[in-house]
């Protein structure tokens, strides 16, 4: 009965991530794709965490999964927040649709 | 076929397409970020081939090292030469030769691979040797035994090289001035509560790897660089600045290793015994932790470019 909670929780995990990742590489620019990476995978990755805890069953297992996801999303929260920012400064949003990184680039 | 094969296998065809991504890949920076990711595959496929060990040092050092000081020297590069930055280095011109050496070192490496499977496998008998006299050691982890107890001139030439690599980049950095290499946005609140969380979980984690390095994976090079990466990190976040001023302390921290491992050469002469006969657990983690030290700050220093560091803002 666990092994089937801790597949399903799998799997939805593993779904989240995979969509993080068709998101960072099919959406237009920085912007939506930090949006999707940074929500999606964390999402995933706490998933992916919870399963392992479940399937393993120990409370040490649980804890220093806990950690590794806490940690994961620090690392993510600080970087993307620090990409978002260096974006900003080169290419701000304009609010008409995506950034066009590309143009950008050649119009310096 | 099962599962784990599959992926096995998985990774195997990831590792190659990596590695012909940071061979062939047109753009510089493109290069770096494959080399990153080849890193990590490279670690899993070891922790898939039961070496934990080789994928800590691999993750540490292969990519996230490695992977640090190529982007500063990328970045270092550009502002030398600005058309690095969208320099396509290689002109890929195919030539019938090209392919024939190809398909030669293939077909060689092809038939070296099947012979090597068709063999009968034979037991390693410098490995079970190892395995039989590690208890004598003391030591439970077999790689520290092989690296320090049995092998340990191996290790002392590798800090010697590490020495050496530093020392020749010394020498091509003296005259020259290198850009800081803090990054922009440093000063925000969060980034000072990413430092203050991790710092203290980074060295916590680089002891336990060293003390636990004789009896489980882990050892002073896995917790040297586990130790370099914050030393990167506050590099970055200008906690820590470069300072052209060679001072003492860094250099006796940058000898260390050679020192102590020199000094386990030796020592053993006293006692009336053969150089380099085994002193013990304790001198093993005296070894390991001089080695830890000059593993950090060499790598440390080799990021920032400079001979020392100095306190920047606190």
């Amino acid at each position: 009965m666990i092994d089937l909670v801790a597949l399903i929780v799998l799997l939805v995990g593993c779904f989240f991530m995979f969509a993080g990742t068709v998101g960072m590489l099919r959406l237009p620019d920085v912007y939506c794709r930090l949006h999707a990476m940074t929500k999606a995978d964390n999402l995933g990755l706490l998933l992916i965490c919870m399963s392992l805890a479940l399937l393993d069953g120990h409370l040490r297992t649980a804890l220093l999964l806990l950690l590794i996801w806490l940690l994961a999303l620090l690392a993510s929260t600080v970087s993307a927040h620090l990409i978002a920012r260096h974006s900003r400064a080169r290419l701000p949003p304009t609010g008409k649709g995506p950034v066009d990184y590309d143009s950008a680039e050649s119009r310096q | 076929m099962t599962a784990a094969l599959v992926v096995d296998i998985l990774l195997g065809l990831i590792l190659v397409g990596l590695a012909a991504q940071v061979a062939i890949g047109k753009h510089l920076f493109r290069a770096i970020v494959f080399y990153v990711a080849f890193g990590l595959a490279m670690a899993l496929i070891w922790a898939r081939l039961g070496a934990p060990d080789l994928a800590l040092a691999d993750a540490a050092i292969g990519a996230g090292l490695t992977g640090a000081l190529m982007m500063v020297a990328f970045r270092r590069l550009v502002e030398i030469d600005p058309k690095q930055s969208q320099a396509q280095p290689r002109a890929t011109r195919g030539s019938a030769l090209a392919v024939v050496i190809a398909v030669l070192a293939a077909a060689m490496v092809a038939t070296i691979g099947l012979t090597a499977l068709s063999l009968e496998r034979q037991p390693g008998e410098a490995g079970l040797q190892v395995l039989a006299t590690l208890p004598e050691t003391g030591l439970r982890n077999p790689i520290t035994g092989v690296l320090l107890a049995f092998r340990g001139f191996d290790t002392l030439i590798e800090m010697v090289v590490l020495l050496t690599a530093f020392v020749g980049s010394r020498v091509i950095t003296t005259r020259t001035r290198l850009s800081v290499t803090t990054i922009s946005g440093f000063e925000l609140p969060l980034v000072r509560t990413l430092v203050a969380v991790i710092l203290p979980l980074a060295v916590l984690i680089g002891m336990h790897l060293l003390w636990i390095g004789s009896d489980q994976p882990g050892g002073a090079f896995q917790a040297g660089s586990v130790l370099a990466g914050s030393g990167v990190l506050l590099l970055l976040t200008g906690t820590l600045l470069p300072a052209s001023r060679s001072r003492a302390l860094v250099r006796l921290a940058l000898v260390a290793g050679v020192a102590a491992l020199c000094l386990l050469v030796l020592a053993p002469l006293l006692q009336g015994d053969a150089p380099m006969a085994y002193l013990g657990r304790g001198s093993l983690l005296f070894a390991e932790t001089a080695m830890m030290v000059s593993i950090a700050v060499t790598l440390t220093l080799l990021f920032a470019g400079s001979p020392s560091l100095q306190a920047g803002r606190s």
